[in-house]
């Protein structure tokens, strides 16, 4: 579903996407592992066009989206959830959501997706007149994916979902990704430090060091690659 | 008591005026972060179409509704063709460019309609309500100037809130590369947003016009009323921009007929100088202060 | 940005003790090249620009010296601003208002109480300062536009003083001042407009002086970094709020002496000369030179003064209606303003830079390198 050629992505004189070449099959899930600095959220940023890559291919659903911008590329399908969640803290969760889905053109599914929404997160419909300032962590982060459902999504780019969240919280963020590929074949490209978890809910797992991959493979091998584990991943 | 009265109630006609003008300015803040120092200039140019559109069709209300579009037009075009540039870069470059689009309109207008200033009708008669034996300084036009205000706010208020182009506008406006992320095109709202507060400016220019007359300098005073009762407001708020028009409005108003007209300018200044000094972010502001 | 930097010819001047490295200046032989050192390379800078404002002052009509003498308190005035603005980050519109205050205080010392001009010059650069402090206080608590916003009410609010106390400042019509008179040891006939212009050089390259060395001192470098990294600044223990007051009270002061020039030149000071028309005049004239650059202050300068000619002529040869004439300098400030900034914001100087680094590179036959920290 996505295809990534060579990318190379650069701030200034940093080059912190040093051509990255990988694939993500539709329905699967792929963790993009390596340790802090190495070019993951560089890479999901460069993906969905927040920045430009300077070189390189990027292929979703076999359309090139390399040069596309922003708002264009979720409309073809492909919702990302930066890294802390990006939730708008002046507007209320509702009118969060509701930011979501704006961008398509049925009006009339806009209630039903909101609802599904909300049976994914029971909590976000408790809190959805409260300002989105006033939510916790794990709360913001339920927040910012249920706004990428919005969309209906073909793919998800999530940037470290787990960051910042009490580890309860986090493998209950990791065990409804799995839940949404279950239920919804949602194509899921995930972006973790926390290599473990990672790894328990992924297929696939791309380690990325320095800008560049340095190993790609299922998630099993990888987890039991002992020194890369050391070296990489942290444990 | 009487002259309270009065002096109240002509405070709260300007006070709308102000707000008007203070509208614009928070408008633009709000998306662009930008303090438009070309406002003055922008609602002198549509006011003076007006004036030409008026003599020559005979209709108020043709120039009316054509001032207000070409605010409208005209703030979206010079979002888009001028401000777009220096969007999101240092504050220098932004007070530069606004101030030489000030300047450039005080240019062009003065030559195409001379510096000699000329009169500006009314909308209604300005001739004040009488009540029993006393004619107060409020008339016809001063509750269409009030009533006018308060709708175009209140228009404002229900797209921002209740729509999904004012959320996305909101969006846009708090965190661009989010809203980017959501598909909202976040160019086009900034130029929505100058466009819709121009066309607040431009009502201001219309209201204020038979006061001041038209001419190329004779709105700065109100763009600095307005820019004054923004910041008294608070620049990231709408509601801000109506209290601190309002405020503003009264406190000129007593200025002027308790100490004198000529120290109304000098006035708004020390006012602005003093929430500058102690408040600048306004009265209805997130105070963010950065201590070390 | 490129990734690779070239290595440095000379030692850093990090390694080196003594004064700090001045910029490459090519394969002079060394009895040509300026010394080292700032004060004595700016004394000589002085004297050799003053030698050559001589010569042209002697050869020089009236009207050309009183064109001179204008771009020579442009100058001054420009000068300390392009410091302030362009180096220490402040944007002030209120210049034209502290021009007021030094060209004011000089008609009051040399019409009414019969200073002689030096000192009243001194006087009124002084009491400039001092306004400055004050003003400068107050500026140093805002940023960006709130700060422009509040310098803009200064520069309207204070000519209205004059209107408010006519007896002290002359109301409309202003303070006028008589000509001053060229010592007897320069001759029965010496052009006054000669000696006008004499006085406002003198000024100019008395700022230059002090801006010039200002510029490489601890101070200037103070300036830079509270204007590049506030935080860092205060972190690394500069006193943020004192660099930006003493950046604003040299302004001032610059502004003042320029104001005082401007009397000498004129003979009177009035409020028409003094509106906000001023104060963007004066942006105008640091943003079109180069922001931050001596030398843009002097393009600046002669800018202000050759613009509203050239345009006048420009009307003239277009046979262009009189409102169109007398409005077109405006239109044309306002033009450059914005069209400097966007398209090459480092101003005329800037311009030029970049014209003698690609030259300089054509000639060496090297890749153009990064410009010098």
């Amino acid at each position: 579903m996505l295809e990534v050629e060579d990318l190379v992505a650069t701030y200034g004189p940093v080059f912190a996407v040093d051509g990255v070449s990988l694939s993500v099959p539709a329905g699967s899930i792929t963790a993009v592992l390596g340790a802090n600095g190495a070019g993951k959220s560089s890479l999901l940023r460069a993906v969905s066009g927040i920045v430009r890559p300077r070189s390189g291919r990027v292929r979703f659903c076999d359309e090139d989206i390399t040069a596309a911008k922003a708002e264009d590329i979720v409309r073809r399908g492909l919702a990302h959830v930066p890294e802390g969640g990006g939730v708008i803290a002046e507007l209320s969760v509702e009118e969060n959501l509701r930011l979501g889905c704006l961008f398509r053109r049925d009006r009339r599914d806009r209630p039903k997706v909101l609802r599904e929404v909300f049976d994914l997160f029971p909590r976000l419909e408790e809190h959805r007149r409260l300002q989105a300032s006033s939510l916790s962590g794990g709360e913001r982060q339920m927040l910012s994916i249920g706004r990428a459902l919005m969309g209906r999504p073909r793919m998800l780019l999530l940037d470290e979902p787990s960051l910042g969240l009490a580890p309860i919280i986090a493998s209950r963020i990791m065990d409804l990704i799995a839940e949404l590929r279950e239920k919804t074949k949602l194509t899921v490209l995930l972006v973790e430090q926390n290599a473990k978890s990672a790894l328990s809910v992924a297929d696939r797992g791309v380690v990325l060091g320095v800008g560049r991959v340095v190993a790609e493979d299922d998630s099993k091998t990888l987890a039991a690659d002992d020194q890369l584990r050391h070296a990489y991943l942290g444990f | 008591m009487t002259r309270f009265i009065d002096l109240t109630l002509n405070g709260i006609s300007n006070g709308a005026i102000y707000a008007a003008v203070a509208l614009a300015f928070v408008l633009i803040w709000r998306a662009t972060r930008i303090v438009n120092f070309a406002a003055g200039g922008m609602l002198m140019i549509t006011t003076f179409v007006a004036s030409s559109v008026i003599s020559s069709s005979g209709s108020y209300w043709l120039g009316f509704f054509v001032a207000l579009a070409m605010g409208f037009v005209l703030g979206g075009v010079v979002e888009r063709l001028i401000i777009r540039r220096v969007e999101g870069g240092p504050p220098l470059n932004s007070v530069i460019v606004t101030i030489g689009l000030l300047i450039l309109l005080q240019a062009i207008a003065g030559m195409i309609w001379s510096a000699t200033p000329r009169s500006f009708p009314p909308a209604f008669s300005i001739r004040g309500y009488h009540v029993g034996s006393h004619t107060y300084l409020f008339g016809p036009f001063d509750v269409f100037t009030v009533l006018a205000v308060l709708g175009v706010a209140a228009a404002l208020f229900l797209l921002f809130r209740f729509t999904d182009l004012g959320l996305k506008m909101r969006a846009a406006a708090f965190e661009p590369v989010v809203a980017r992320l959501q598909g909202v095109r976040v160019g086009n709202m900034f130029t929505l947003g100058w466009a819709l507060a121009s066309l607040a400016g431009s009502l201001a220019g219309l209201l204020i016009g038979p006061q001041v007359f038209v001419g190329p300098n004779n709105f700065d005073a109100v763009a600095i009323f307005g820019f004054a009762a923004a910041v008294l407001g608070g620049l990231d708020s709408p509601i801000g921009a109506l209290v601190g028009g309002l405020i503003l409005g009264l406190a000129l108003s007593y200025v002027s007929g308790y100490a004198g007209a000529s120290l109304v300018t000098l006035a708004a200044l020390a006012i602005l100088v003093a929430v500058l000094m102690v408040r600048p972010s306004g009265i209805f502001s997130s105070a963010k202060a950065r201590r070390i | 940005m490129s990734m690779g930097t070239e290595t440095p010819a000379q030692p850093s001047a990090v390694e080196t003790a003594g004064p700090p490295v001045g910029p490459r200046r090519g394969g002079l032989p060394s009895w040509l090249r300026l010394p080292d050192q700032t004060l004595l390379r700016n004394l000589l800078l002085a004297v050799f620009f003053g030698v050559i404002l001589w010569i042209l002052s002697e050869n020089f009509d009236s009207f050309t010296n009183l064109r001179l003498a204008t771009v020579a308190y442009y100058f001054t005035a420009l000068a300390g601003l392009t410091v302030l603005t362009g180096l220490n980050g402040q944007i002030s519109l209120g210049h034209g208002a502290l021009m007021a205050v030094g060209a004011y205080s000089t008609a009051i010392l040399v019409g009414r109480t019969g200073f002689p001009l030096g000192a009243a010059l001194a006087a009124a650069t002084a009491i400039t300062a001092l306004t400055g402090v004050a003003v400068g206080a107050a500026a140093s608590r805002l940023r960006g536009p709130y700060l422009a916003g509040a310098t803009l009410a200064f520069a309207i609010g204070l000519p209205g003083l004059a209107d408010r106390y006519p007896k002290a400042f002359g109301g409309e019509n202003g303070l006028s001042v008589a000509p001053p008179t060229p010592p007897a040891s320069l001759g029965l006939d010496f052009p006054l407009e000669r000696w006008e212009a004499w006085i406002a050089c003198l000024c100019a390259l008395l700022v230059f002086v002090v801006l010039a060395n200002l510029l490489r001192s601890r101070v200037g470098r103070a300036f830079r970094a509270v204007r590049d990294d506030e935080v860092a600044a205060q972190l690394a223990g500069l006193n943020v709020a004192r660099t930006q007051v003493l950046a604003f009270v040299v302004s001032a002061a610059c502004a003042g002496l320029a104001g005082g020039a401007l009397v000498v030149v004129t003979q009177l000071a009035a409020p028409g000369a003094f509106q906000l028309a001023l104060s963007l005049a004066l942006l105008t004239g640091i943003v079109l030179g180069g922001l931050g650059s001596l030398t843009g202050a002097l393009w600046g300068a002669i800018a202000l003064v050759y613009l509203p000619q050239w345009s006048d002529d420009l009307a003239h040869s277009f046979s262009l209606s009189n409102d169109v004439q007398s409005n077109l300098p405006l239109a044309l400030y306002g033009i450059v303003l914005m069209v400097v900034i966007v398209a090459a914001p480092q101003g005329i100087q800037g311009a030029l830079r970049g014209l003698a680094r690609i030259a300089h590179a054509a000639l060496r036959k090297k890749p153009a390198t990064e410009e010098e920290a």
